[in-house]
């Protein structure tokens, strides 16, 4: 059974962005506003400072979401790639099963 | 792509000056981490664009703020302090700034939080607006005034050395009613009194008084203050009296710190030298430090004390250090704790350092039993530690300092039951068995009496030395692992003897390979290690589940199957699987986990988790043979070099932040990876029956 290139950079890509996906997700900023809490510091300074930071990281998880749901198509488009594959060849050996013997002599 | 931040001034600022350093250490370690997160793939652009503005975010927001804050932290903290207020800065920037006092609180949140501020900063108010209740016989009327006026110079930036000077007066003579007081010396024993628990309190805030005059004397110089807290310091002992002093303490300390890095009337180097002469001739303040070891959590109180007991021994005053008691008393925990922090391990390799963990704990004068004890551990014991130190070399351990190792051990069997163990001779022990692990280990068995047999290396006779009970011994050892430092000194020995013994064993099957039963020697080594783990994990009352000694032993990279490993034994020859299931549970039965993937982000067990997950990954990643025999052939050459790239990341020396990242990372991958998910399981799970 052999795999397209297509498919296979798609699922390359796909596995690459998953990757990406984690290391934002799994990132230590994610944690950070944990220790920047009142107890640490209050003031309308440090407030813009948190609330900066808790808006980017709720848009940082919802790119990381986009990022899990476009490797999620890739890798659908290299199946589908692999099946056409399969499909074509099973047709091309179907097509020559139609042979006769001394077709191929 | 780049982000217009806005830097907007306060009007208001109220901060916890220690968080905030850590806060610092955390900001620029986050913003290095997603600074490095890239993808040349135009469908990752977007996540790409948010990590970069994230990383603006920090860098032009956040850090810039945090060096404002820290900035001021030296009057700021130290004035605020005074007035039983949290630190309130109004309008300021990094080249100005107004102090001023925070306003009134106008809701229920802000006043909790200013109740825990005033908490976090517990610090002398009360003594410098009323009289103490139970302190009044104490010469109050003599001690309010001078308090007012140093109050006064220090909000008007006035003249403090003539108030310092009357306070110091005053305060000797308190120190010397305390200490000449009988039943001061029942504080510490008898908290369970309301009025001793009333009247501890009020030696809290006279503690209190006296490490802000220590803040104070930064300025100008006076030794005389750290003195008499010195004094008072040994009277009341450590304990429960310093409690509410530990906060207090670490904001006097970062003020010291702040104020020598930003001096700017001295060089770099004379300042440092001079904190550092200043906190090593103050045994009140390493008293803090030993008492409120938490405090120890800050990096930069770490290095400042290794700081400090290196600089001790470098200036040769090891003398002094012996005949100081409150010095000598502070620095053995203080060791302890740094030993048992990552980055702190290294000073163990020291020799004078170990020298100075020893000397450090004395024990009471006047008892004959410890007195000699402490003679023998202070003497012979640093030649134990001599040799243990250079144990990696060739160098045999004399068969005299083995003896007299041994006969303390017997010595403590036999007295465990009627003497409360000093942590001093815990400790000490502790390092001391680290020659003599390897002699012990064989003769352990749970029945009878443990009779030890030492062979010299000069071919002289066998001596023999009888120990007691095996569960006499179990007794003696769970004392010993009551010490948090003890048991981490423990483990760091037993990681080393199993490490010494399992290479040997190793060293001995890859030059003889006719050995007919290799796996039977392999199994009566660890046989033997087995007897020692189970041993230390029998003892009563254990420290936090020995997890102090499991961090001992994980530093020791007591992983034996690695080290068979690293020793190209042929894979063919040894049964691995046999010898992860033996290693790996000896391993983690002090950390009993179920699962691989519920292993802790924080704390010890984190360490020894990281230890093991990289350990086990270790073995078959570069051994494709291996990973077939392991069932790991789908895992892909691809996967393994990313494991092979975050396992020596994580095995490189780094802060512990940065370790939890990456085992954060690490976990993450093996969710996705089931084959490794199963094999690490497996590992863990073996049985480890011999």
């Amino acid at each position: 059974m052999f795999a397209p290139s297509e498919s296979a950079a798609l699922r390359l890509r796909a596995h690459n962005l998953r990757s990406l996906a984690a290391r934002i997700l799994q990132s230590p900023v994610m944690d950070l506003l944990r220790h920047a809490d009142l107890t640490t510091w209050n003031s309308p300074r440090a407030e813009a400072c948190r609330a900066r930071l808790a808006t980017q990281i709720a848009i940082a998880r919802q790119a990381a979401d986009e990022l899990l749901l476009v490797a999620q198509r890739m890798d659908q488009q290299a199946l589908e790639i692999e099946l056409a594959a399969i499909a074509a060849g099973t047709a091309l050996n179907s097509q020559h099963h139609n042979l006769g013997p001394e077709e191929f002599i | 792509m780049t982000s217009s931040i806005s830097r907007p001034v306060d009007t208001l600022m109220m901060f916890d000056p220690i968080r905030v350093r850590a806060l610092q250490e955390r900001t620029e370690y986050c913003a290095e981490a997603i600074g490095r997160i890239s993808l040349p793939d135009p469908a990752a652009d977007h996540a790409i664009s948010i990590c970069r503005q994230i990383t603006s975010t920090l860098n032009e927001m956040w850090l810039p703020m945090i060096r404002d804050v820290l900035a001021m932290v030296s009057f700021s903290a130290y004035e605020s302090a005074f007035h039983n207020q949290p630190i309130s800065v109004q309008a300021y920037d990094s080249s100005r700034f107004a102090p001023r006092w925070a306003g009134r609180a106008r809701s229920a949140a802000m006043r909790r939080e200013r109740a825990l501020r005033a908490a976090q900063f517990s610090c002398a108010a009360p003594w410098l607006k009323r009289a103490p209740r139970h302190l009044t016989r104490w010469t109050w009327s003599e001690l309010k005034q001078p308090l007012r006026d140093l109050r006064v110079a220090i909000r008007q930036g006035g003249d403090i050395t003539k108030p310092l000077r009357a306070l110091e007066q005053i305060l000797h003579k308190m120190a010397s009613e305390a200490i000449s007081d009988p039943s001061h010396a029942l504080l510490s024993a008898t908290s369970h009194r309301p009025e001793h628990q009333e009247a501890q309190t009020a030696v809290n805030e006279l503690f209190s008084v006296l490490a802000l005059l220590g803040g104070a004397g930064l300025h100008n110089v006076n030794h005389d203050a750290t003195d008499q807290f010195s004094r008072a310091s040994q009277a009341f002992g450590s304990g429960g009296a310093y409690g509410s002093v530990g906060a207090s303490t670490a904001s006097l300390i970062n003020v010291w710190m702040s104020h020598s890095e930003t001096a700017a009337s001295a060089p770099a180097g004379s300042r440092n030298e001079g904190i550092l002469d200043k906190i090593v001739r103050n045994g009140g303040l390493l008293n803090i430090l030993s008492a409120n070891l938490e405090l120890l959590e800050n990096y930069q109180l770490i290095d400042l004390a290794a700081g400090v007991l290196e600089e001790t021994e470098r200036q040769k005053s090891a003398f002094r250090v012996r005949n100081d008691p409150p010095v000598s008393y502070a620095i053995g925990p203080i060791m302890g704790e740094i030993l048992s922090r990552e980055g702190g391990v290294a000073l163990m390799n020291s020799f004078a350092t170990a020298r100075l963990a020893l000397i450090g704990d004395p024990v009471a004068p006047g008892d004959e039993f410890r007195a000699t004890l402490r003679a023998a551990l202070g003497e012979g014991t640093a030649q134990s530690v001599a040799l243990n130190a250079h144990r990696g070399s060739d160098t045999a351990v004399d068969l005299a300092a083995r003896v007299e190792v041994l006969d303390l051990l017997r010595l403590l069997t036999e007295e465990v039951e009627t003497l409360k163990l000093h942590p001093s001779v815990s400790r000490s022990l502790a390092v001391a068995l680290g020659p003599i692990l390897g002699d012990l280990l064989p003769h352990l068995e749970q029945t009878g009496t443990v009779i030890v047999t030492l062979l010299p290396t000069d071919g002289a006779a066998p001596h023999q030395v009888t120990l007691g009970s095996y569960q006499d011994l179990t007794r003696t050892f769970g004392h010993i692992m009551q010490d948090r430092t003890s048991q981490m000194v423990l483990g760091m020995n037993m990681g080393q003897v199993i490490t010494d013994r399992s290479r040997a064993a190793a060293e001995l099957l890859r030059d003889n390979p006719q050995l007919s039963d290799p796996m039977r020697f392999v199994e009566s080594v660890y046989a033997d290690n087995r007897r020692g783990i189970t041993l230390l994990n029998n003892g009563p009352k254990a420290y936090e589940a020995n997890l102090a000694f499991a961090l001992g032993l994980s530093i020791s990279r007591s992983i034996t199957a690695v080290n068979f490993m690293s020793l190209a034994i042929p894979v063919s020859s040894l049964p691995i699987s046999r010898i992860l299931n033996l290693t790996f549970p000896m391993l983690l039965s002090v950390l009993g986990l179920d699962q691989i993937t519920e292993l802790p982000s924080y704390g010890l067990e984190s360490d020894l988790a990281i230890v093991f997950s990289t350990s086990a990954l270790r073995i078959p990643i570069d051994n494709p043979d291996l990973r077939q025999r392991l069932g790991l052939v789908e895992v892909s050459a691809d996967t393994w070099d990313r494991y092979e790239a975050i396992v020596n990341e994580t095995e490189q020396g780094e802060v512990p932040a940065v370790r939890e990242a990456k085992m954060s990372i690490l976990r993450a991958m093996l969710r996705q990876d089931p084959a490794l998910h199963g094999y690490l399981n497996s590992v863990r799970s073996g049985s480890g029956d011999l």
